[in-house]
């Protein structure tokens, strides 16, 4: 592999730019019977030439399907980020957003305000969202103090904390999800799965705002990520204030994490399997992997979201049991023929 | 001119029983002072210290005459590398890759390496004789050669100061004597100001100028290798009866083991230790 140059960094990511719009704009080909591909690029064709003829594939089109593939593309870009940077900062190739309890955090904060019907919103902010985001930050706060001894943050003790963490919150959930209203238990059932719906332009919006946030935040830090990765004490001597890098880290993907769990759910497996991917095909810089898995990660989760609402269609299984499904079996190839872990 | 380092009454602790205790001593410019002791005499943790990876419980740390707390991460760094004991790499960079890792400290919030600091590392892999491995992965070359790379990082950083912890303890013989010659190379043609710590007492004997010997966390004695290395002075540290003679082409002390003659709670192995206090329980 090369060393990283502009160029190269340029051109891999026009590459995969490109390949995620023709995914997007095949993604939007697929749906339920009432809107076959022909249809779509008829839609497609008359919304650009302003001839509006058909406007129930309109309605399908932009208000259901694009949509639904956006969100798709934020969430799995995000989950994707947080989960190579994971990787790095634990020291730990098999982490990912939930390893340690960010993403149960936010399910528990989603949970607890549907639970106590408290519906403020606020400049378009749900209560849902914000309590999402809130539950992601005071868990990843409570992980950060216990593992802190004398200053620093060991990765061997932030990932054992944050394990203990995640199994506590999950069985916190779970509770909550059988004492809770029954009406609510098939949809509750679901989204904990990981369940992506067509989301409307305003959520898209304000979760996107806090995926870019998040993303910005990373994006700035790639060089430092590598660093992190030679261990604590020799990113130090390389110049890295390494507790203020891993506490704006940590806070960038809580964001990350939170601005998709909110809508839906905990997705697992992407945030492993999309950062292995891409450093089989570009190397192990931080600069080159985090953008690329973003893009990468949304692309996987279109595709993922594709299939889950057409398999079967008309009935729609949640997106987290397609990245299981495929995602397991492959990451054990990987490990397995590459020797990747 | 102020010193590459001042040291007044140093003290340092883990939990509770002190590690280090009342450690005094001055390092010059361009000096290459080498620090030797027997296993948990604390020379790795005083190496940590220098490097800034531990804080002194007590005492004063100056480096060029500057508070060593003082300094920003990206400063230090310009002014001391480290090349610690051991090097771990969680993703399998290239050799290029890693020592281009050695310019962080001048990135100065630049997403990319620029020209100067691609020659500049190129320039350390060329110094330590790596060039030719740039685009191999760190795992895949030999750990000779994973030592020479993480000393051509250090180098690219362009320091006054390389702290080095045990550099050649895992390399055989003629990897050991080139690194030193390297070291020793920088040294003259660099001006750089080298602090190691070493297990092998003819080869600090050989390439420093000043020797530290540690004993239970503290300066047992400080000199000329002469000075420091005497027959008594590694009968009362290390236990072991020895002959000190002159070495007839480098003119530096050197050092030969008696073996019989150890004093035998002193050296006894760990396993036979183990054994031992079992016997004592039954």
């Amino acid at each position: 592999m090369q060393t990283l140059t502009v160029k190269r960094w340029t051109s891999s990511l026009l590459i995969f730019s490109t390949l995620s719009i023709i995914i997007v704009f095949i993604a939007m080909l697929f749906g339920s019977e009432a809107l076959r591909p022909y249809d779509v690029i008829k839609t497609l064709i008359e919304t650009i030439t302003g001839h509006h003829e058909t406007e129930i594939s309109r309605t399908i089109l932009f208000q259901i399907r694009l949509p639904r593939i956006l969100l798709a593309a934020v969430v799995g870009g995000s989950l994707a980020a947080a989960g190579g940077v994971f990787q790095a900062i634990l020291k730990n190739p098999l982490a990912d957003p939930y390893v340690l309890g960010i993403s149960s955090g936010a399910a528990l904060g989603v949970l607890i305000s549907l639970f106590t019907q408290i519906n403020i919103t606020l400049l378009s902010f749900t209560s849902t969202t914000f309590m999402a985001f809130a539950g992601a930050i005071i868990t990843l706060y409570v992980v950060y103090k216990l593992s802190n001894i004398n200053g620093r943050t060991p990765p061997q003790t932030i990932l054992l904390v944050g394990v203990m963490i995640n199994a506590i919150i999950f069985a916190i959930i779970l509770f909550l999800t059988l004492v809770i209203d029954s009406n609510q238990f098939y949809k509750i059932f679901f989204w904990l799965f990981g369940y992506i719906s067509s989301p409307d332009y305003t959520s898209l919006a304000i979760i996107s705002l806090f995926a870019i946030a998040g993303l910005i935040v990373l994006l700035t830090q790639a060089g430092s990520i590598n660093l992190l990765t030679l261990g604590d004490d020799t990113a130090q001597t390389l110049g890295l204030d390494v507790e203020r890098v891993k506490r704006r880290v940590f806070i960038a993907c809580a964001l990350l994490v939170a601005a998709g769990v909110s809508l839906c759910g905990p997705i697992g497996f992407l945030g492993i399997i999309v950062p292995h991917i891409v450093r089989l095909l570009l190397g192990y810089d931080y600069r080159i992997i985090l953008p690329v898995s973003v893009i990468g990660g949304g692309i996987f989760l279109v595709i993922a979201d594709t299939l889950a609402r057409t398999v079967i269609s008309p009935v729609e299984i949640p997106v987290g049991i397609i990245t299981a499904l495929c995602g397991g079996p492959y990451f054990i190839y990987l490990m397995r023929r590459k020797r990747i872990v | 001119m102020n010193n590459a380092y001042n040291l007044r009454d140093v003290y340092f602790k883990y939990s509770d029983k002190w590690i280090l205790e009342d450690i005094s001593f001055d390092i010059k410019n361009g000096e290459i002072l080498g620090i030797i002791g027997p296993n948990g005499s604390g020379k790795t943790t005083l190496l940590k210290l220098l490097s800034r990876i531990l804080t002194p419980g007590r005492g004063d740390i100056t480096v060029k005459g500057i508070d060593i707390a003082k300094y920003n991460h990206m400063d230090f760094a310009r002014s001391v590398a480290v090349v610690p004991q051991e090097s771990s790499f969680l993703f399998p960079f290239t050799v290029a890759e890693a020592v281009l890792m050695g310019r962080s400290p001048y990135l100065k919030g630049r997403l990319f390496e620029n020209y100067h600091d691609a020659e500049v590392s190129a320039e350390a892999m060329k110094w330590m004789d790596i060039y030719d491995l740039k685009d191999r992965p760190v795992t895949d070359i030999s750990g000779g050669e994973r030592q020479r790379t993480i000393i051509a990082r250090a180098i690219a950083q362009e320091p006054d100061i390389l702290i080095l912890d045990e550099p050649t303890t895992s390399l055989d013989i003629g990897h050991q004597t080139g690194i030193y010659n390297l070291l020793t190379r920088l040294n003259s043609e660099r001006g750089l100001t080298i602090v190691l710590s070493s297990h092998d007492l003819n080869l600090a004997a050989q390439y420093c100028n000043k020797l530290i010997l540690m004993n239970k966390g503290k300066i047992y004695d400080a000199g000329t290798p002469f000075e420091v290395i005497t027959e008594g002075n590694i009968r009362d540290v290390y236990g072991c009866e020895v002959i000190v003679d002159e070495n007839p082409v480098t003119k530096t002390p050197r050092v030969t083991l008696i073996p019989g003659e150890t004093p035998m709670n002193l050296c006894l192995t760990k396993e036979y230790q183990n054994t031992y206090t079992t016997k004592a329980h039954i």
